[in-house]
């Protein structure tokens, strides 16, 4: 028999050695999943809500269901779990695993053919994104954010040729809403990233993790105009990216009728 | 249409949105009431508190939230005190919470900014917004028109939605936790439960909790001995909610016997893990929901 791959996800479930060999047996061989090898493979194993942090249930069944349909219309998510009241389409119940493998995925539906998520509860990560982004009124990253970004941006072309500004620059990033503003965005960012690791969408967000941690560096250890200058340059170039990502990642996590 | 009521006994009094034994009221655009008072636990106070929840309850379900914290220190016992004071047929529509120490979601910006309490007795009057120009100060969203006693639905909803409920999320992360703990244990062969969850202790001690009546017996975490105990809600359902209250006896009894078992094949563990976890999950969805 040729084996095909099945990749998991979320990567801190603990897999059975058990289970894994069920897999095995009926053909499928159990991986992590990646955003490469998603893109070719046919099913896809998915057990939610995925634990996020120390005691956050998160469901990111509909994120995934936006995700797969533009990266892999033909793939056939599988939900895993014990829910006897799941009589969704495409559900594994761990206690009923089918004898015939083959048999249960023809009865399963693949995403661009109208999968339907089965809910699993938790919180809906459609929503947490809503939060993340925009808080409950003000205070979203988005608001710290366009604050900070345009601080950073007027600094460095004011510090791009000379330091004649210097002062007046350093007092300005001094004032307590631009340390507010850029604090904010970190900390917002910090309490949602945990949150957000139940998306598909891995690489992005690592990307931005790895500008946000560029940016909580902060400034308190430039020297000179010419250092503050390039300092505020990065940030900027950092905060571009973010946008970027943010902009090319934020369809998955739009609430689509069904 | 019947109107909810949210009362909040709390200190009010103490920067002088009300006199102390005197209320005030609210209204969302819909009708809901929001009545603060601050009441002590003394005879006058517990009138005027019998009173207003009396009268409510005569209109609509009645969500009454006691400070648990000094000056007023309510305890759970007062819970039970208020239900016994009105008329058996309006206390079927009232539920009492304690709360206290600003750690809770009825408090502006502990879980959300739709909290209604803020601080030192007075409403969420400020938020910190970013702006380019000044960071204002601005009203929080709680005021639809201060001026004519109107707050904002959403508010009223999200702390209803969350307190009119028992502490569901509690049963609902019970549940996950015991799936994902027994998705990563090879059980079965003899042994109990108890001897696998001793890796797992917080679960442990949680399900013991859960599970327990009357008190539980082991050394665990005083928390967790508040939190999961359902005793005193096991009570208020048997005589409000006769379809709840024996689907949570069979839960509790569901897992005090995951405790105890002692399953020999695989497929034995499976079946109790099965049970217990349909169990806490159809639990959840009965409180949360009202469905299993």
């Amino acid at each position: 028999m040729i084996q095909k791959m099945i990749p998991s996800f979320p990567p801190n479930w603990p897999f059975l050695p058990t289970r894994q060999q069920y897999f095995l047996d009926v053909g499928y061989t159990p991986m992590q999943y990646t955003q490469e090898n998603i893109q070719t493979t046919q099913v896809l194993l998915l057990v939610t809500p995925v634990l996020c942090g120390d005691d956050n249930w998160v469901s990111p069944e509909w994120v995934w269901r936006n995700y797969l349909l533009d990266v892999n219309p033909t793939i056939k998510v599988i939900q895993a779990g014990w829910d006897n009241s799941a009589a969704a389409e495409n559900y594994l119940h761990w206690n009923r695993l089918p004898g015939d493998f083959s048999a249960f995925l023809q009865t399963c539906k693949s995403v661009g053919d109208g999968w339907v998520p089965h809910w699993t509860y938790g919180d809906d990560l459609r929503e947490v994104w809503t939060r993340f982004r925009d808080g409950h009124d003000k205070g979203g990253f988005m608001d710290w954010f366009i604050v900070a970004r345009r601080r950073a941006g007027i600094i460095s072309r004011a510090l791009a040729e000379n330091g004649e500004q210097y002062t007046e620059m350093l007092d300005y990033l001094r004032a307590p809403d631009s340390i507010e503003a850029f604090g904010n965005l970190v900390k917002r960012w910090h309490r949602y990233e945990t949150l957000l690791q139940a998306a598909p969408c891995v690489e992005e967000l690592t990307k931005i993790a790895v500008s946000v941690a560029h940016i909580e560096r902060g400034w308190e250890d430039c020297q000179d105009w010419k250092e503050l200058g390039a300092r505020m340059k990065l940030f900027a170039q950092e905060m571009r990216s973010i946008e970027e990502i943010l902009d090319t990642i934020a369809p998955l996590f739009k609430i689509i009728s069904k | 249409m019947s109107k909810s009521t949210i009362i909040i006994v709390w200190g009010w009094s103490k920067n002088g949105v009300i006199p102390l034994n005197t209320h005030n009221l609210w209204h969302t655009p819909s009708g809901h009431r929001l009545v603060c008072t601050d009441v002590h636990k003394n005879a006058t106070g517990q009138e005027l508190l019998h009173s207003l929840v009396s009268d409510h309850a005569n209109d609509g379900p009645v969500l009454v939230f006691l400070h648990k914290t000094e000056p007023h220190s309510y305890v759970e016992a007062d819970r039970s005190t208020i239900l016994d004071a009105i008329d058996p047929t309006a206390a079927r529509q009232v539920r009492v919470r304690l709360f206290g120490g600003g750690i809770e979601p009825v408090y502006f910006g502990w879980e959300s900014e739709l909290g209604m309490l803020g601080l030192n007795g007075c409403f969420p009057t400020t938020v910190t917004g970013p702006s380019e120009v000044i960071f204002e100060e601005k009203k929080s969203s709680l005021f639809v028109e201060e001026e004519k006693d109107k707050i904002c639905q959403e508010h009223f909803d999200y702390v209803w939605d969350i307190y009119w409920h028992p502490p569901y999320k509690l049963i609902f992360s019970l549940a996950e936790r015991f799936r994902f703990w027994t998705d990563g244990c090879e059980l079965g062969e003899g042994l109990g439960f108890s001897t696998y969850l001793k890796h797992y202790d917080l679960l442990r001690q949680q399900l013991i909790c859960f599970a327990a009546k009357g008190g539980v017996e082991e050394n665990l975490h005083s928390h967790f001995a508040s939190d999961y105990n359902y005793d005193s809600y096991e009570l208020l359902l048997r005589e409000t909610n006769p379809a709840l209250f024996e689907k949570l006896q069979l839960t509790r009894e569901a897992v005090r016997n995951m405790l105890e078992a002692k399953p020999v094949t695989k497929k034995d563990a499976q079946d109790v893990v099965d049970k217990t976890f349909n169990e806490l999950f159809g639990l959840f969805k009965e409180i949360a929901f009202g469905s299993a």
